[in-house]
């Protein structure tokens, strides 16, 4: 079944002579609990259109059905409430609320949306993520690679349906972002949440099970890598 | 340097709402310090043109110079004669049959005092008042002391000097109204410029907090601290240069418009009317002290931009500083309020100092508010207490009857009443009353309010028997007699003769003539005269010309002047004591009649007797009182408006900047699902938050000032009531939320326009 259907996505900036297409005339399909990887060069639009599923940036035209329904129909409010329920985005800048602190930071949309924080889980995914003794703490008492685990566990407490990661490492020196890939890795296979990984860095790709090439706002290549399944499930069992 | 400037340029203009408001926070302090100079110096301006239209413009008077002396001090280096007189005033006629031929009128000089009346050759013979002019009149002392040392050697023994006109010059040794006057001046003065250098500061503070990564990009590619000071003094000056000559011209205007509205309301108690001054080093005051605000409020912000470590800023350390403890919530906070609510509170902590500044504007604001309201509605029920008391619009003490008749008929008046006073004791041992006799129409209105339903007015006593005591230490309390409706008064009344002589009989009294027992002697027998009279009935209604709110220690019977008590009266047992009119407008016209006529001697015939009397228009005092306290509060809400409107233009800085420096954390908000909804609660109650704290200190600061303005006029024991200024703290309070509200409404608009993304993405936190 696909969680998320994209079709004929545009997004353009500009008039006229100026005219620039982010992305033009995307469509494509991702499964539920798939592992998508998006690459391309910088400027290539696989950004703008990671962030368009998200519900965070507008798109000239086209349909973004997540779930069944299509969300650049939803007004403000009701992306709001897709923003937190259905989607978790993760930043290269990590994003995360200065004056909170990490667990405050994590069950953010939680909160915002009024449930009822599952203090088990809570402490499982705090666990995962390494960040037992620094739950207290405030993001910028913290390392790059720790705010960015912050990030994660946010994008994950809340168990949206997918995960949208926006180049999680491109602020990380390699270990760090080998470490950030691995968490993504365990949680896609631990609680098979959809994963949408946007990046320039092909390693990072590879642990993928899904490649699609962005070049110009258009796809022009898009491969799934059978054999990291197997090597996926090898590992978390 | 170039680069600087235009960077300067480029940030004044992309900030253009903070910059605007800044230049009107700017433009508004100097205009109120303007406009409080502008009144301190056209007030005693116009106290020195009374002076000299009503003295002469000299500086001083010899009086009694000999002609020959006049030369001296025409020679002196030290003063100017303006003219000299002779000493005779006036000439006396003597002989009626002689002709005498006018030549000529002097005219009047403008520096030609009143009392002066001719001017004269100089011959040797005469004794001369020269008035003069010192050369320099602010070492007039010193000019006094060689000028008189002059005189004394030329052989002058006694000088009379008068100085009058010195003490309202410029720069001339202040005497106590100026001194009064300057001290109160340079304290508003001083207060409004700490205000303002304290409010301008927080705008600058903003915009440095703004650009701290630009000033870190500058630093680490080798801009010095001085070049970064330079920036932020320039970003001053440009402020500084608009908006001082802005000021000059607004504060010259609001100068203007508050002479003339104290001239449009008010000459009568001022006794002269306003006249625009402010001398030229007025204007060059309030740049400097301009100048010295922005340079005082931009200085500490420019010492912080030039420490702004390069990697500090552009890693923005500001977050860093930040530690947990400061910022921590109680539970109950998330419990009440949700996460939105933990955020605001949050965010009030991390940014205190910034919120100090709003806090402390708003509550300044509010206390200054409700502090003058205080004094305000004091003075209005001082006035009130006056005013609404008599229903008197024109009165006379003293006079005769026929003399009221008189304006009665040739003015028409409607309204009026007349009153005889008895000097009259207890016959019976009971409580003393006095005897009070009306003229018969207001008599008839009295008895009427006072409830009585009957015609028989001639035979009608109507008691008030409701007085004040008043104790020995000056306080005061309400009493009532113990006399009922139905019981009989036994007064004992005095001859007036006995209490105020025989000459009494030449003065006002009212007395019928024919009864008048005469002793052997021919002078009129002093007796006394019992009276018995019945309580018709018991009020607490006065009668026109009375007030309410005071009265003797005692208990008064009223009765009509038509009772047999008056027409039987043997003696003289009534004296008439005043009249009162009323009708409104006719004052003026009724006191121009009197004047005219208190002199003659044919009204003196006409009249009766030397009967003096006294008069007071009491409509035009009234009325000019109600006006002076109508620009007195012209001026303290104005005062009050400019002073808060400085305080808006500081809250509305930094409420804006402080949306818009979150502009990226309410982004990241929203992308993680926060509802505009939500948002804008969340705002809210960070507004509400904060609009509680500056109210709970502005209105404890102002009703504190109330209370200390209540003991400061209750001092002597008046018996004043302590006014809790219930309509100022709504006032204030609605300002406060419609401000803050409205504020935060703009910087969402602001805020909401801008897309998720590329919010979040523009520089990091």
């Amino acid at each position: 079944m696909s969680i998320l259907e994209v079709r004929n996505l545009s997004k353009s900036y500009g008039k006229g002579d100026n005219l620039v297409k982010a992305v033009d005339d995307v469509s494509f399909t991702v499964e539920e609990g798939d592992f998508v990887a998006i690459i391309g060069a910088s400027g290539s639009g696989k950004s703008t259109l990671l962030h368009m599923i998200g519900g965070v940036d507008n798109p000239s035209s086209g349909e973004i059905i997540v779930d069944g329904e299509d969300i650049t129909k939803y007004n403000s409010d009701k992306l709001a409430i897709f923003r937190r329920e259905k989607v978790g985005i993760i930043y290269q800048f990590y994003n995360l609320i200065p004056i909170l602190t990490v667990q405050e930071n994590i069950t953010l949309p939680c909160d915002l949306a009024k449930k009822e924080i599952n203090q088990d889980y809570l402490k499982e995914l705090i666990e995962m993520l390494g960040l037992s003794d620094r739950v207290k703490h405030l993001p910028n008492q913290l390392s790059g690679g720790q705010q960015q685990r912050v990030a994660i566990g946010r994008a994950l407490f809340g168990q949206p349906k997918i995960i949208l990661a926006d180049e999680p490492t491109g602020n990380l020196d390699k270990k760090a972002g080998d470490e950030i890939v691995k968490l993504l890795e365990v949680a896609h296979a631990k609680y098979r949440q959809t994963i949408i990984i946007v990046t320039h860095d092909i390693s990072i790709a590879q642990h993928a099970q899904r490649i699609i090439t962005f070049e110009d706002g258009k796809i022009i290549k898009d491969e799934r890598r059978e054999e990291h399944e197997d090597s996926d499930e090898a590992q978390s069992h | 340097m170039k680069i600087l400037t235009k960077l300067n340029r480029i940030n004044l203009r992309q900030n253009r709402a903070r910059t605007i408001v800044t230049i009107i926070g700017v433009v508004l302090s100097v205009a109120l310090i303007l406009s409080v100079i502008g009144v301190a110096t056209s007030f005693l301006n116009s106290l020195r043109l009374r002076e000299i239209e009503e003295y002469g413009d000299y500086h001083i008077v010899y009086r009694d110079v000999p002609g020959n002396l006049v030369s001296v001090i025409e020679e002196s280096k030290y003063a100017n004669i303006q003219y000299y007189s002779d000493h005779i005033d006036y000439i006396v006629l003597e002989d009626g049959t002689k002709d005498y031929y006018v030549a000529g009128l002097f005219p009047r000089n403008s520096y030609t005092p009143i009392t002066d009346a001719g001017m004269l050759r100089r011959d040797e013979e005469h004794l001369y008042n020269v008035f003069i002019k010192y050369r320099n009149p602010h070492d007039y002392s010193h000019s006094e002391k060689m000028l008189t040392r002059e005189l004394r050697d030329a052989g002058m023994d006694e000088i009379e000097t008068r100085s009058t006109l010195i003490a309202t010059l410029d720069g001339c040794v202040p005497e106590t109204t100026r001194i009064l006057l300057w001290s109160l001046s340079v304290l508003a003065i001083g207060t409004l410029a700490i205000a303002s250098a304290f409010v301008i500061r927080n705008s600058f503070n903003i915009s440095i907090t703004e650009r701290e990564r630009q000033f870190g990009m500058l630093s680490s590619i080798g801009a010095r601290p001085r070049q970064i000071r330079g920036m932020v003094y320039r970003e001053a000056f440009s402020i500084g240069a608009v908006a001082i000559p802005a000021g000059i011209i607004l504060g010259v205007i609001a100068t203007l418009i508050v002479c003339v509205i104290i001239n449009k309301l008010d000459t009568y108690v001022l006794g002269f009317s306003m006249s625009f001054y402010i001398p030229v080093g007025g204007y060059f005051l309030i740049t400097i002290i301009g100048a010295i605000i922005i340079f005082l409020s931009a200085a500490s912000p420019a010492i912080v931009a030039s420490r702004v470590s390069p990697i500090a800023a552009l890693r923005n350390e500001k977050d860093i500083k930040i530690k947990a403890k400061k910022v921590r919530t109680s539970k109950l906070t998330q419990k009440i309020w949700g996460i939105g609510g933990v955020i605001a509170a949050k965010n009030l902590k991390r940014s205190r100092k910034k919120y100090h500044t709003t806090i402390i504007s708003i509550a300044l604001s509010v206390s200054v508010f409700i502090g003058v309201s205080t004094l305000i509605s004091y003075g209005y029920k001082d006035i009130a207490f006056l005013i609404d008391d008599i229903g008197s619009n024109f009165m006379i003490l003293g006079g005769t009857k026929e003399l009221y008749e008189d304006i009665i008929e040739r003015f028409n008046v409607k309204e009026y009443a007349y009153f005889y006073e008895s000097a009259s004791s207890s016959a019976d041992k009971r409580e003393p009353l006095r005897l009070v006799a009306i003229s018969k129409d207001e008599f008839v209105r009295f008895a009427k309010k006072a409830g009585y339903r009957g015609d028989d007015y001639a035979n009608v006593a109507i008691l008030r028997d409701y007085y004040i005591e008043y104790h020995g230490n000056g306080s005061t309390s309400f009493k009532r007699t113990n006399y009922k409706v139905g019981d009989t008064v036994k007064l004992t009344l005095d001859d007036l003769r006995r209490i105020f002589g025989p000459q009494i009989e030449n003065w006002n009294l009212d007395h019928n003539e024919e009864n008048e027992e005469k002793t052997n002697s021919g002078s009129s027998k002093s007796n006394v005269k019992t009276v018995e009279l019945e309580v018709t009935l018991i009020t607490e209604e006065v009668p026109l010309g009375v007030s309410k709110k005071t009265s003797d220690g005692k208990g008064t019977l009223y009765i009509s002047e038509e009772n047999k008590i008056l027409k039987d009266a043997s003696g003289i047992y009534f004296m008439i004591r005043d009249f009162h009119v009323a009708d409104s407008g006719l004052g003026e016209q009724i006191g121009k009649y009197l004047d005219k006529n208190r002199d003659r001697k044919q009204y003196k015939d006409e009249f009766g007797n030397d009967a003096d009397y006294y008069y007071q228009n009491v409509e035009i005092v009234y009325t000019s009182i109600r006006n002076l306290l109508l620009t007195f509060e012209i001026l303290s809400y104005g005062f009050i408006a400019i002073v808060s409107l400085i305080g808006i233009t500081n809250i509305f800085n930094t409420i804006t900047t402080n949306i818009a420096l979150r502009a990226k954390e309410f982004a990241v908000l929203k992308s993680v699902g926060m509802t505009e909804k939500e948002f804008g609660r969340m705002i809210r109650l960070e507004s509400a938050m904060y609009i509680t704290r500056a109210l709970l200190i502005g209105l404890s600061i102002g009703l504190l000032m109330s209370y200390g303005i209540y003991k400061l006029l209750d001092a002597g024991g008046a018996g004043i009531e302590l006014i809790i200024p219930w309509y100022a703290i709504v006032i204030s309070i609605l300002a406060v939320v419609i401000l803050v509200a409205g504020t935060m409404r703009y910087s969402m608009r602001q805020i909401r326009k801008q897309n998720i993304i590329e919010t979040i993405r523009k520089e990091s936190f």
